[in-house]
């Protein structure tokens, strides 16, 4: 008697993990920002520890101006809505609405780094420079890291923008703005929580 | 392409920013109310921790996502709660 | 399959002639790109030798001119302890061992045309050119060299008037913060690659061994590095702006920076160790002609050890002063961390039991190191304990210990995966020969510089003391210098034969076949060398990949894509 074995072949059925089906660009960039999280995050970490070792910066924290910070996050709040109608827009193949979203969400950019220019620049008029003490070294390298992220976000916008204008964006318009739009929520997530730690946590009585 | 984002429209990003805005409100005016500070700074995180979820999940439609997307940005926050929660004794609490 | 393939960016299918700029110097292609990395790695490692060397021969006879250089100042001395570590970790250890092979083995293992981002992959290896150079210049800018060792703890790293250094370890922050973002980029494509770009059929628990290693390490890489680019940061603007992060006169603490380096400090060594321990599981089985042992443990243990390593780091710090309490859940954490460790080195021992051996100069390698690497492992379990360490903690008993772990997977793991990968990546057959010679000489040598060590770390001598004449109490252990120095010189003049090996096997070696080794997993499939897109068709998987000896297979060896179907005689 003979029996056929065949031996872990399965040729013609072809099995795959359902994960193959992901596009590689979204999951590159999932893993890109879980790398940003343990950097803002390792940040945020230690500005908790100093903060409790410290016992408050209350006196420090009142020369930043709560007010001006949340016009900040508003404007990076719209900016936001604007970014994922330009999205919406390129899905309804609404060229000519994508390319206002993108203008607008680059202008809100540009408004956030003026506003933070702005008070840097009050800042230092006062005095209170990087080297003034824990509270000033913590707002300078968080809110000026957040800042760096946001001009390289500027930056990917306004190519996405001149693209639009040129007509090249189309191709793969879709993938682009969405992968430029899920790097532009997280530098504005990451706003979400510098906002109260900076400006509220240590306003409150 | 995501199939089931693109049934997300306009008028319901709108509704979502309408909502991040009275948060933002919300968090901040607390700050200015008769209330311990323990309450107010535990307002002030929730709403930002209601924020960065509203955010995340629906402008970077996390929700419509493969479960492995949670895992991967979900892992991180967590490994800084750690390293934070072990270097409490040594940085925050030392004399 | 065709909307695997349509997902990666634009990959050349066709042949049009390349000028010779584009093809070196601007390649998008894995292996070219595999191979500038390798050339990074070895020419950096010339570097860090020389810098061993000039330790050593400081070490032994202090105070004498070091022929060939001179002699050496106290103040240059820490300089080259730091440059060595740094340079030996950073850009020999990742590029060769995460970078090459990396680069090179995950496309195609998984059956894969090229990485899933080609621009993004040259990108990250110009990214290390220009850190490499960042790193040089480093040295050659007024003011010293970088010499806060490569753990740059501050107050030393952080106040340039107590180092004596001030452009050269800003460039070290800067040279550093590339090379980051380098395998930032290498890992976001390693891992998306190997998620999404594996052929049909191959699963994951079809994976070969060595590309589960490379994208666990480029994960455990992608996790731990970011508090330390924070922590970089801060002491970067420490000295420049004059920021108080590190200060304790103003509220700073430099223990805070020996947590945030050791954060990342400690997964890293495990970045460099698992995919030197994958290359010699790919290696094991096909000169044991036997499968690899417990591949499914093998995994889980990975993924455990990799998770543990996150969270042992203080096992690093016993006794700088950090709090007591934190000591001993680290210590138990840290032994435990062995436990993943070992079911390793026994399934690899298991692979060779009642294997059919075959002595050739990968196997030799990869023996050398597996028995060298033990040594190194078994050392760390004392280094783990906080009582023992007490006494341990920055003698050279550590020295030795972490070299009788990174040397062995980093030199001898990585000239095993060198000469083994060596016919597919130039196809041509190195001398036999001389590679016997090469693993001779680097494992007796490398023994002869380091168990000194170990008795001159137990005796009590520290680390990174320029003058061991200047304290009476190391005067017993000096001849344990001297030897250790004779053994480096010999360590280092041993891989004259690698170096001429290599340039006169790619020249003028023996043409290689598609597979000289008899190998199953798919690179075996491609030519050697492989052309631009790997493969000619698509492989479908249908088994993984370590079927030697299969019983009532006439072959010792069943490839990867290959159906089989076997005819059984029964009984009666």
């Amino acid at each position: 008697m003979e029996a056929d074995i065949a031996i872990h072949a399965n040729a013609p059925a072809i099995e795959t993990d359902s994960l193959v089906s992901l596009p590689a660009s979204r999951v590159a960039l999932w893993i890109f920002l879980a790398g940003e999280i343990m950097i803002f995050g390792g940040l945020v970490a230690c500005f908790m520890l100093y903060r409790i070792a410290a016992g408050g910066w209350t006196d420090e924290a009142s020369h930043v101006d709560w007010q001006v910070g949340t016009i900040n996050t508003v404007v990076l709040l719209t900016s936001s809505l604007t970014m994922i109608l330009a999205l919406a827009a390129v899905r309804r193949n609404d060229q000519q609405a994508v390319k206002r979203f993108l203008a607008v969400t680059v202008a809100l950019g540009i408004a956030f780094l003026g506003v933070k220019a702005f008070e840097y620049h009050g800042h230092i008029v006062e005095g209170f420079t990087p080297s003034k003490g824990m509270f000033w070294s913590f707002y300078y390298t968080m809110t000026g890291l957040h800042a760096l992220h946001v001009t390289g976000g500027i930056v990917v916008n306004s190519i996405l923008l001149i693209m639009a204008i040129k007509g090249t964006l189309w191709a793969r318009g879709e993938t682009r703005l969405e992968i430029a739009g899920l790097y532009w929520h997280f530098v504005d997530v990451v706003w979400i929580l510098l906002f109260p730690l900076l400006y509220l946590s240590l306003e409150a009585k | 392409m995501n199939t089931e984002a693109t049934q997300d429209t306009a008028k319901f990003y709108f509704q979502i920013w309408e909502w991040l805005i009275i948060l933002l409100v919300v968090g901040t005016v607390i700050v200015f109310m008769p209330v311990s500070r323990g309450l107010a700074l535990t307002i002030v995180f929730a709403v930002a921790a209601i924020k960065g979820v509203l955010v995340v999940r629906n402008y970077m439609h996390l929700k419509h996502e493969h479960l492995i997307f949670y895992l991967i940005a979900g892992l991180p926050p967590l490994l800084v709660i750690i390293m934070l929660l072990a270097l409490l004794p040594d940085i925050a609490f030392r004399h | 399959m065709e909307a695997q393939l349509s997902h990666i960016e634009h990959v050349d299918h066709h042949h049009h002639p390349q000028s010779l700029i584009s093809k070196y110097v601007f390649s998008t292609d894995h292996k070219m790109i595999a191979k500038q990395y390798l050339a990074v790695g070895l020419l950096m490692a010339l570097v860090g030798g020389a810098m061993a060397y000039l330790i050593r021969v400081q070490l032994a006879w202090p105070g004498k001119p070091v022929t060939g250089w001179g002699f050496i100042a106290p103040g240059s001395y820490m300089a080259m302890v730091t440059m060595h570590g740094t340079i030996m970790v950073f850009f020999v250890a990742m590029p060769i061992l995460l970078g090459a092979f990396g680069n090179y083995l995950i496309p195609l293992m998984i059956g894969a045309p090229d990485m899933a981002f080609p621009r993004l992959n040259m990108m990250s290896v110009w990214t290390l050119f220009v850190a490499s150079l960042v790193l040089i210049a480093s040295m050659l800018v007024p003011g010293s060299a970088p010499n806060a060792g490569w753990t740059g703890y501050p107050p030393l790293s952080a106040v340039p008037e107590y180092s004596g250094s001030t452009w050269g370890i800003n460039l070290w922050l800067l040279a550093l913060a590339l090379e980051f973002s380098s395998f930032l980029m290498g890992g976001i494509n390693f891992v998306t690659t190997a998620i999404n770009m594996r052929a049909p059929g191959l699963t994951f628990w079809r994976l070969p061994l060595v590309v589960w290693m490379e994208i666990t390490a480029s994960a455990l890489f992608l996790l731990s590095v970011g508090p330390l680019v924070a922590g970089s940061v801060m002491l970067l603007l420490d000295r420049v702006l004059g920021t108080t992060f590190y200060a304790p006169s103003q509220g700073g603490d430099p223990l805070l920076w020996q947590h945030l380096f050791w954060f990342f400090g400690h997964p890293e060594v495990y970045v460099i160790a698992l995919p030197a321990i994958g290359m010699m599981m790919e290696i094991l089985p096909v000169f044991a002609r036997k499968p690899m042992f417990g591949y499914r443990a093998i995994i889980y243990s990975t993924i455990i050890a990799g998770f543990l390593s996150l969270i042992v780091w203080a096992h690093h710090m016993f006794v700088s002063g950090m709090d007591p309490r934190l000591a001993t859940p680290f210590s138990i954490l840290t032994i435990l961390i062995s436990i993943p460790f070992a079911v390793m080195i026994f399934a690899m021992i298991a692979t060779l039991w009642r294997g059919s051996i075959i002595f050739s100069t990968p196997m030799l390698f990869t023996l050398a190191a597996l028995s060298s690497f033990l040594i190194g492992g078994v050392t760390g379990i004392f280094l783990g304990s906080q009582a023992a360490d007490i006494y341990l903690h920055d003698s050279y008993f550590v020295v030795a210990h972490f070299h009788y772990t990174l040397f062995p997977l980093l030199f001898m793991g990585g000239f095993a995966g060198i000469y083994y990968w060596f016919p597919k990546m130039f196809g041509k057959m190195y001398s036999e020969p001389l590679g016997k010679l090469h693993c001779v000489l680097t494992f007796v040598f490398f023994n002869l510089t380091f168990i000194p060590l170990f008795m001159a770390g137990f005796g009590g001598a520290p680390r990174r003391i320029y003058f061991p004449y200047g304290y009476d109490f190391l005067k017993p252990l000096q001849h344990y210098h001297v030897i250790a120095t004779y053994g480096a010189i010999g360590l280092l003049l041993g891989q004259l034969p690698f170096v001429i090996n290599l340039f006169a096997s790619m020249i003028s070696g023996r043409k290689a076949e598609t597979n000289p080794w008899h190998a199953n997993t798919l690179e075996w499939t491609a030519p050697s060398p492989p052309p631009h897109g790997n493969f000619e068709h698509v492989p479908h998987v249908v088994r993984g990949p370590y079927d030697y000896s299969v019983p009532g297979v006439a072959e010792d060896w069943v490839a990867q894509d290959k159906v089989v179907t076997v005819t059984v005689a029964a009984a009666g």
